[in-house]
């Protein structure tokens, strides 16, 4: 026994520098080190986690922003749209305003002189800014005030109304009458189509 | 030192360095919540100005509901004519199936304003002398039949005979689809 202990001796040698053991304390440096380790994989798993989802939370609400803004856009449009619509149907009822058949009011001015007068000249225009109003020069011989006054009640029974009226009696009955006729239907845009015809 | 404090010191970087990118995770979480906020925030006001533009289209359609209406109904009408030649040619098949007498006929198309509705308008200048009767009566068809045309002059007179009148008639007809018209003469008249 004695013996083999020498041998033993033998083999391992003195070491002559050995260090001082640290500090009971410096214990906990390898315990923090694994704590630390096992924390920062298990804090960063989690953050990369929330990270993902949050980043597809971002992505989802930038999509439904983009697609409201897409609705949004098309809205502006057909606001465009509905406005350019509204504009023509001004233009389109202007048109219509000016384009009131003139017919009926040739007609029953026609039908208004008596057996005795005769219509010399009539003519009926509307002025390009104003087409909506109907300029009338009347020239008729014999009848008088009188038949004027049976022609412009037959006008106004088809609704017109004379303004501006200018008129002149030359002897032997002779009448030379100008006015604007305009028409006295006030509604604005119905919504039921009236054909001016109609 | 020795080599216990240098281990020492290598894990302690080591902890450093994982609080370190623990810290760079949070602060990358963070910013990731803050672009969240942000969008989230964004398609708010997206949905707050859509749901006002849609609030402003619905708004503008009941206002504009009649009018939109009144365009429906008037369409047909307004693009009865396609372009100034199917214009001269309506008005001339309507003289002629009237059979009345035409002293002259003169047509003209004109551009209007840029961007308008109604693009151009033909305008044809009409002598027809005929039966007070048919005159009247063909002039009330034509306007039945084409209930855009506008009568932008009317003179009447007497006829060479007893029961004749005569018509200077100058008639604007809506070109809708036709806008390249400038101001040209569709067609010469003549004189009889």
């Amino acid at each position: 026994m004695i013996k083999s202990e020498r041998i033993l001796h033998d083999l391992k040698t003195e070491r002559d520098v050995i260090t001082k053991p640290l500090p009971p304390v410096m214990g906990l440096v390898p315990v923090f080190f694994y704590l630390s380790v096992i924390c920062a994989i298990g804090f960063n798993i989690s953050f990369f986690i929330k990270n993902k989802e949050i980043e597809a939370l971002t992505a989802e609400w930038t999509n439904k922003a983009e697609l409201e803004n897409i609705e949004k856009v098309k809205t502006e449009e057909q606001i465009q749209l509905i406005r350019n619509e509204d504009q023509k149907a001004e233009e389109v009822y202007k048109w219509v305003q000016g384009s009131k058949q003139i017919q009926p009011l040739a007609l029953s001015i026609a039908r208004s002189m008596g057996q005795k007068s005769s219509i010399e000249e009539l003519l009926l225009y509307r002025e390009e800014k104003n087409p909506h109003q109907i300029r009338i020069q009347l020239k008729f011989i014999n009848g008088g005030q009188k038949q004027l006054d049976t022609t412009l009640s037959a006008i106004n029974s088809i609704g017109y109304r004379a303004y501006s009226a200018n008129q002149n009696l030359i002897q032997g009955g002779k009448v030379d009458y100008q006015a604007t006729l305009i028409w006295q239907d006030n509604n604005y845009i119905t919504k039921e189509l009236t054909l001016n015809h109609e | 030192m020795n080599n216990k404090h240098l281990a020492c010191l290598v894990v302690g970087f080591l902890i450093i360095a994982m609080m370190q990118w623990t810290n760079v995770s949070h602060q990358k979480l963070k910013s990731a919540q803050d672009s969240e906020v942000m969008s989230r925030s964004a398609f708010d006001s997206a949905v707050i100005s859509r749901v006002a533009e849609q609030r402003k289209m619905v708004i503008l359609k009941n206002k504009t509901e009649s009018k939109r209406n009144y365009l429906n109904e008037w369409s047909p009408y307004i693009n009865q004519i396609k372009n100034a030649q199917v214009g001269e040619a309506l008005i001339n098949m309507k003289i002629k199936e009237a059979k009345i007498i035409t002293l002259s006929q003169v047509f003209d198309s004109f551009d209007r304003e840029d961007g308008s509705a109604i693009q151009s308008r033909l305008n044809a200048q009409l002598v027809l002398e005929d039966d007070y009767v048919k005159v009247f009566n063909w002039l009330a068809k034509f306007e039945a039949s084409v209930p855009a045309a506008r009568v932008s002059s009317c003179k009447l007179s007497k006829g060479q005979s007893g029961n004749d009148l005569r018509m200077d008639l100058s008639l604007d007809l809506p070109i809708t689809n036709d806008g390249k018209a400038k101001n040209t003469k569709a067609s010469s008249g003549y004189e009889s």
